[in-house]
């Protein structure tokens, strides 16, 4: 971190790019106090994007010739694949063993690894951006969200948790310098999230939001939480490193004690 | 068609919210970069591959008290402990931590958060105009809208449609209903300034509706 002297931290205009890819958008926002970098922060930026499309390329399940499909179909070894293939379905397994199996990495009996790519996709983006030079910025991947080094210089970014039940309101507001937060739920694309144990869609949670370092994890972890339903929160209070936000089916809502963001959600 | 209008209310809420933060900057603010939002819903690529189930009718039994909006309701700081730091990350980024964040109300007056700072005109008077957007739920278009806000020392003290959808038989229900619901909004979500929206996995069409879409259109 840049020890700037926070009083006085001038930033150039913010550099922002909005790329749909993955089936959603991601949301570039890089921050940076001379004018002199924008040249190269759009390079990283560029690099980053070409990065989520080669993602979407091999682990699209909608691509019936992504790499991701065809081994779902037995068409190719995994040996055959990216070694990211491998990485993927390793931290699926990972995930799957510290959820007590409620994310998983399959959907509907097929091979389906959707639920970590895309935090796994770009928390790799935010870090190409890391590597280019970049100390501040924000990676939104269909809202979730990689953050690096705050706004400016000892200023946190500031991240709303979208209402999952009133369209366009802010239900929470947490402040991050460093880290990830993720929410997943039933709003933007009906319920999706399936209760592995019964097969049937976990209805239980409006939306679960997860905060924590990285986004691979939060991300996973709020998938889990959805298909846990009413053990979520159990489970999120033991998950060490990882605070929680979420709001019902019915409206009413729950956070971890470690949770600060500001609203009116009480502890339970 | 409630449906829609909610729709409409947030997607022209957080291009004004957002407008009026550039403008309590020094920076003279850029409407034109607004037009960055125009794809509205009609020219995105089909998507919802996801299979949509029938709305659940369980209750949560796990809950305390209702969640409403920051905008909607005078914010409270969490229980929480302020300074928990929120772990480490186990990849990535060691320094990571979940700061407080401070106490945020439409009420307050005049200090504004320190991530805003601010050169504030002793008492200035202005307008801006959005850009024309369209709006549409699906494949129908619903039309244009494009707003005009008024803003006196930053703060929006009034929004009139210039351009409302036209072509659909609802048109009417919509001036009646979103413009005084977004006004209503508008002037109780100022103070809430975010950078970003976390939000349940949007499709490319639900983003351009979004909030996150007016951020980034006005951080342009």
């Amino acid at each position: 971190m840049p020890t700037a002297d926070t009083s006085t931290a001038v930033m150039a205009r913010p550099l922002v790019h909005v790329e749909h890819v993955m089936g959603t958008v991601v949301s570039f926002d890089l921050r940076f106090a001379a004018e002199s970098q924008r040249a190269s922060m759009r390079a990283a930026v560029a690099e980053a994007v070409a990065w989520l499309h080669r993602v979407d390329d091999v682990f699209s399940t909608y691509q019936p010739h992504s790499q991701v499909s065809r081994l779902g179909r037995g068409e190719l070894r995994l040996a055959d694949c990216d070694d990211d293939v491998a990485e993927v379905l390793e931290l699926c397994a990972q995930v799957a063993r510290e959820s007590a199996g409620y994310f998983s990495s399959t959907y509907g009996g097929k091979l389906d690894p959707t639920g970590l790519v895309k935090g796994w996709a770009v928390q790799r983006a935010s870090e190409l951006l890391s590597s280019a030079g970049s100390a501040h910025h924000l990676v939104n991947g269909g809202g979730d969200i990689q953050a690096v080094g705050g706004s400016a210089p000892g200023i946190a970014w500031q991240i709303g948790i979208a209402h999952p039940l009133e369209r366009g309101a802010i239900a929470s507001i947490v402040a991050i310098t460093d880290g990830a937060v993720a929410t997943s739920g039933t709003a933007e694309r009906g319920t999706h999230i399936l209760d592995p144990f019964t097969g049937q869609p976990a209805v239980a949670l409006a939306s679960v939001t997860v905060v924590g370092g990285d986004l691979i994890r939060t991300d996973a972890y709020a998938t889990a939480a959805i298909a846990m339903g009413y053990r979520a929160h159990r489970w999120l209070e033991s998950c060490a490193g990882y605070v929680a936000f979420a709001v019902g089916a019915d409206g009413f809502g729950w956070s971890t004690a470690g949770y600060s963001g500001v609203g009116s959600v009480p502890a339970t | 068609m409630r449906r829609f209008s909610a729709v409409f209310v947030a997607t022209v809420t957080g291009l004004v919210v957002l407008l009026s933060f550039k403008t309590t900057q020094a920076k003279a603010p850029r409407p034109a970069a607004l037009s960055g939002v125009t794809p509205g819903v009609s020219s995105g690529p089909p998507e919802s591959s996801a299979p949509v189930s029938s709305a659940p009718d369980s209750p949560a039994p796990v809950s305390s008290a209702p969640v409403s909006s920051v905008a909607a309701s005078a914010p409270q700081p969490s229980t929480a402990a302020p300074s928990t730091p929120a772990a480490t990350a186990s990849k990535g980024s060691p320094s990571a931590k979940v700061s407080p964040t401070p106490t945020k109300s439409a009420a307050k007056p005049s200090p504004k958060p320190t991530t805003k700072p601010t050169a504030k005109p002793s008492s200035t008077t202005k307008t801006v105009t959005g850009s024309a957007i369209t709006v549409g739920e699906g494949r129908r278009v619903f039309g244009v809208v494009q707003v005009q806000l008024t803003l006196t020392n930053g703060k929006i003290t009034a929004v009139t449609p210039i351009q409302e959808p036209q072509n659909d038989g609802h048109s009417a229900d919509l001036s009646s209903y979103s413009i005084p619901k977004l006004g209503q909004e508008v002037l109780s979500a100022q103070s809430a300034s975010i950078d970003a929206v976390s939000g349940a996995t949007y499709t490319s069409n639900a983003y351009a509706q979004s909030v996150q879409a007016a951020l980034d259109a006005a951080k342009a």
